[in-house]
């Protein structure tokens, strides 16, 4: 039954793209259409071969590099974002693997599904197993998409985690997560269904921002470099992070508690571009932010 | 690649610049902070109006969708345009309709000099007959949070 939601869900969300694309702007001048087709980044996608690529081990410390579309949209040859149904969906060849080509959503709802986990200090998460919604079984390979890389992981370190509680209600689901930071409880919590946005987010978490990348950790040794773009939003679709923010489909997120450090970008909301849809809040540090300052590593895991 | 790395990757930009400034003088352009773009090479100016209209040149990854690291004069140039419209109300959110289409793409960046004028003051017709309807009628709809 809920893949049959799902799946209604996916058809609603193609009809809307139809919908909203079927225009398309005749230039008299150049005698063609300014616009793409209704396929929209269709046929485009293709002369970048996304398919073929590994768009996500170059190293991007800024977070911000605009590459093209995105693997996963090729993947499933076409993903939107639908405002009405707010989600994300893929089809084409995909439908049977669910709403995300990648799989991710189905690994973030692992992660929420598991509910309760506990950093043990070392640079890992243990799981303790409980699927408290139990959407999709699996809780080790939660534990996989919840990984604390080495180097951030390790810097990290000192701070305290001290709990992790289910969370429901307007959030629908997902897990709460709680630090002591400087003697003061902060929650970073991931949820799933409609993004939390920065006015939730400022509830629960308003010294920490969110650094989206695709970049190894590794690059992130000596801290984040200044002029790099975080924002203050906690994004549970990498899809969605990527139209929003203008990116590449980011493979795991910092989250990075607040210096001092980060002023609203000028614009502060990200614009669109043919490939991006914008919309994201967009924060800038004025200086480099030290490792010190970086929570554990958040991963979206691919297939 | 290193913040050193990034800027020997954007210096050939250089040698656009005197187009685009001629042309947002012309036209009533402004660059776009160069900050919000992020490192990879890229130049987009804006015009603020009732709507705002914009042009955004970007060096294309490859074919494989990986990010060029060293520049060479025929990596792929694409210019896409479009405008905006954001809608406020008194809610926490607001509604922005936008619409885009691509100029050119693929086209190898020692071209870029010599097509670059025609394309901008081309494509300036379209946009200016947008207007607010247009853009709710027509554009993509992003709820901004």
């Amino acid at each position: 039954m809920k893949n049959l939601t799902r799946l209604l869900a996916i058809i609603a969300s193609c009809i809307a793209v139809f919908t909203s694309n079927a225009f398309a702007v005749y230039d008299p001048t150049a005698g063609r259409f300014l616009a793409p087709d209704p396929m929209g980044h269709a046929s485009d996608m293709s002369l970048y071969g996304f398919c073929n690529g590994d768009p996500i081990n170059k190293v991007d410390p800024d977070g911000r590099l605009a590459k093209g579309f995105t693997k996963g949209a090729v993947q499933g040859d076409f993903a939107t974002y639908d405002n009405n149904l707010q989600r994300w969906s893929g089809f084409a060849g995909q439908i049977g693997v669910g709403l995300s080509p990648f799989g991710v959503l189905g690994d973030v709802r692992d992660i929420a599904s598991a509910g309760m986990d506990i950093w043990n200090g070392t640079g890992t998460w243990t799981g303790l197993g409980i699927a408290s919604i139990g959407i999709i079984p699996g809780f080790s390979e939660a534990k996989k998409a919840w990984s604390a890389g080495s180097e951030v992981a390790h810097v990290a370190k000192p701070l305290n985690y001290i709990s992790s509680v289910p969370m429901s209600g307007a959030q629908a689901e997902g897990v709460a997560k709680t630090y002591i930071i400087g003697g003061q409880n902060v929650t970073h919590s991931l949820g799933l269904g409609a993004p939390l946005g920065a006015s939730q987010l400022n509830q629960e978490s308003s010294k920490i921002f969110y650094h989206y990348t695709t970049s190894s950790e590794s690059s992130f040794s000596k801290g984040l470099w200044s002029d790099s773009s975080v924002t203050d939003k906690l994004y549970n679709n990498p899809f969605q992070a990527s139209q929003e923010l203008g990116i590449p489909i980011p493979n795991k997120i910092i989250p990075i508690i607040d210096g001092g450090q980060f002023i609203p970008n000028t614009p502060s909301i990200v614009q669109p571009s043919f490939r991006f849809q914008g919309g994201g809040s967009d924060f800038i540090n004025t200086e480099l932010v030290p490792p010190s300052q970086f929570l554990p590593v958040i991963e979206f895991k691919k297939n | 690649m290193n913040e050193n790395d990034f800027v020997e990757l954007n210096k050939h930009l250089k040698e656009l610049e005197p187009i685009f400034i001629e042309f947002c003088s012309q036209n009533e352009f402004v660059f776009t902070n160069k900050k919000s773009l992020g490192r990879y090479p890229r130049i987009r100016i804006e015009r603020q109006t009732e709507i705002n209209i914009w042009f955004d040149l970007w060096m294309q990854p490859d074919k494989s969708g990986n990010r060029f690291e060293i520049f060479n004069k025929n990596l792929p140039y694409e210019l896409s345009a479009g405008a905006y419209y954001t809608e406020s109300n008194n809610s926490k959110t607001s509604l922005r309709f936008d619409k885009s289409f691509i100029c050119f793409s693929d086209i190898p960046f020692f071209k870029i000099e010599i097509i670059l004028q025609a394309e901008l003051s081309k494509n300036l017709i379209t946009l200016k007959q947008w207007n607010v309807d247009f853009l709710k009628k027509f554009g993509r709809k992003v709820v901004l949070q």
